[in-house]
């Protein structure tokens, strides 16, 4: 026994240092790299807006797709070994936020201090009607804890979404819901504003997207899987041989693709086209105790959700081991109580702070907590497209004027050529 | 006069160059690529990564005390300090039990009535004993802010209703509504300290 063990124990001993320097050297790296970049992300300054929605946008939501396509633009991304590793800088991310108070739904964007400007340009060059005001952060009046829900007779649902196949597969888009029959169209943000409209008085639900624009070769990914995707189906076995030549022969072996499998090709293709967000989105039911009801929350704004589901492409889903539902038959079957609350409060922080989930081994488990894993909570992709469909100003199809504090007038320029009085710095920019 | 031309010395260029240097310190290394020398230089490169180890393990722990101190919080049980206004009261919390006991007893409408009506009186005379002024119970509640009465918003839906049900003739509560609103009452004494959990 002994003496099979020890060349392999001679080895080890010999080159010991080296592995020791492998290892250490990754840990070293990526604690390194955690604790630049959380001083960089807890540097950002962040202001908070409002977007207040005027009574009738004629626009199809592709005027979204094009505002974030614009705000794609802003990307930062480290380019140098300073910016990599001193400055730990992570790209920024912008947050859009739908909340409904009591049935009184508001939109809002929270961005960094210094691109607010750049981000109403995006807007109003394509929602000329749009109003763009400071607001109050609302995360303010929600409970900081668990315990403070309680205290306040509160109870607290939450969750994040995610996709259930690859990326690649786009969601069912805004322009499968256009027509140009006035009563085929239809706006799958209605979908969102009735569920938030339905909500009773004392109840608040709060949907967070942070979008962090990826990198321009985000297809880069898919390509082995584009790939397999297009390449022809042959039959298994041979084909008869029908005594044609060989070229009939060779040709007999392929299967066709069905209409609906070059649909798909097609769908895949496209979404990767578009530029990408790395999307986190994250959602939050409070309710009295007395009325709490989640499956209001986890069916009734899933059902919002899944409106974009194809059952050849992609669909939305809740990410259960993050959602608050613990069972104690689930894993890790013990303490299925303490385990809610420690997912509560994971989740009532990380909405708070509007953090994204780290990325990384290491990372999690330096984030780590025993009765809240968080290591299966992951961003999404999802391109400019997609999310233009499941965030944008509702359109005129949605007829929910109770439901949205709307802008009761119109915009329009002045003249041209008017006689400006005052210098510069008087003058209401948007900047 | 013939010329002589000397020889040019390069040949003893290199010679001259190295004179007087001591080479013996190559000693150990003369035979060069032989196992000796491969071996040598195992156990320098052996030597070199245990004394990076050692500065990588000292400059982990650092970093890692460093990282820790960012990593986020899980405090479900933490509330937060500021608390404007408390109440402890024995008293309040009696009158309070003895409400619930008669609304939870009689189980009529108008025993639901009855109690949101003292309930709300509860809640007044708790607003009038933490200093609140006004000559009603609304413009006791306009002095706070849901900043510093987190369940204000509560207290005055639960308020406006008592309102209604007193000045409203016929006025449907349904027990349902009535639970709610009893609820709110005691959200807000529980947030000024009158019930305990």
């Amino acid at each position: 026994m002994n003496s099979i063990w020890n060349p392999v124990l001679d080895i080890l001993e010999a080159i010991w240092p080296l592995l020791a320097f492998m290892v250490l050297f990754s840990l070293f790296k990526s604690t390194w790299m955690f604790w630049r970049q959380e001083i960089f992300k807890k540097d950002q300054k962040w202001v908070f807006l409002e977007i207040k929605i005027p009574r009738e946008i004629t626009r199809s939501p592709l005027a979204m797709e094009q505002v974030l396509t614009t705000l794609h633009q802003q990307r930062n991304a480290p380019n140098d070994l300073r910016e990599w590793y001193w400055d730990g800088e992570v790209t920024r991310w912008l947050c859009l936020e739908l909340v409904s108070f009591g049935g009184e739904t508001h939109f809002y964007i929270r961005c960094p201090v210094k691109r607010r400007g750049l981000v109403e340009a995006a807007f109003f060059a394509y929602y000329p009607d749009l109003e763009i005001v400071d607001a109050d952060d609302y995360v303010d009046k929600l409970p900081i804890s668990v315990r403070e829900t309680e205290n306040q007779g509160y109870d607290m649902w939450g969750t994040e979404i995610i996709l259930y196949k690859p990326e690649m597969y786009p969601i069912r888009s805004y322009k499968d819901f256009e027509s140009p029959d006035e009563e085929k169209q239809f706006d799958p943000m209605s979908g969102f504003m009735e569920v938030l409209g339905k909500l009773k008085k004392e109840e608040i639900v709060c949907i967070q997207y942070l979008l962090a624009p990826a990198d321009y070769q985000w297809h880069k990914k898919w390509d082995k899987l584009l790939e397999k995707l297009k390449e022809p189906r042959v039959k298994k076995e041979e084909a008869p041989a029908a005594g044609g030549d060989q070229f009939v022969k060779a040709f007999s072996k392929f299967i066709a693709r069905s209409p609906g499998e070059t649909d798909v090709l097609e769908q895949v293709e496209k979404n990767l086209s578009k530029p990408a967000f790395d999307t986190t989105i994250r959602f939050l039911y409070f309710s009295p105790k007395a009325i709490f009801y989640d499956s209001y929350a986890r069916r009734g704004l899933a059902g919002a959700f899944n409106q974009y589901a194809a059952q050849d492409l992609n669909s939305f889903g809740h990410n259960y081991p993050v959602a608050t539902r613990t069972k104690f038959w689930q894993f890790p079957y013990f303490f299925p109580d303490r385990r809610r609350i420690y997912r509560q409060q994971r989740l009532l922080s990380m909405y708070r702070n509007r953090k994204n989930p780290w990325k990384g081994f290491f990372h999690k488990l330096l984030t780590f907590h025993i009765f809240s894993g968080y290591f299966k909570s992951k961003r999404i992709t999802l391109n400019a497209e997609s999310l233009a469909s499941i965030y944008h100003p509702p359109t005129a199809s949605v007829l929910t004027a109770p439901h949205i504090k709307r802008v009761e007038s119109r915009k329009a320029g002045p003249p041209a050529g008017m006689a400006i009085y005052g210098d510069e710095k008087n003058l209401e920019k948007y900047m | 006069m013939p010329r002589t031309i000397s020889p040019p010395e390069s040949t003893d260029f290199f010679e001259n160059l190295f004179q007087g240097v001591d080479f013996s310190f190559l000693g150990d290394l003369e035979d060069f690529g032989g196992p000796g020398f491969w071996n040598s230089v195992w156990s320098a490169g052996r030597t070199v990564f245990i004394v990076l180890d050692i500065i990588l393990l000292v400059a982990f722990f650092f970093v890692f005390i460093q990282a820790w101190k960012f990593r986020p919080k899980i405090e479900p049980y933490k509330i937060r300090q500021k608390r404007a206004f408390t109440l402890r009261d024995a008293v309040f919390k009696e009158r309070w039990d003895f409400i619930m006991k008669k609304a939870s007893g009689a189980g009529s409408v108008d025993a639901l009535k009855l109690a949101i009506i003292e309930a709300d009186k509860l809640a007044d005379d708790a607003l009038k004993k933490l200093g609140l002024r006004g000559e009603h119970m609304a413009d006791r509640l306009e002095h706070l802010s849901i900043e510093q009465i987190r369940t204000l918003d509560r207290l005055w839906r639960a308020h406006r209703l008592r309102n209604d049900l007193v000045h409203t003739p016929d006025f449907n509560l349904t027990p349902d509504l009535a639970a709610r609103t009893l609820e709110d009452y005691r959200a807000f004494l529980k947030e000024i300290g009158v019930l305990v959990e």
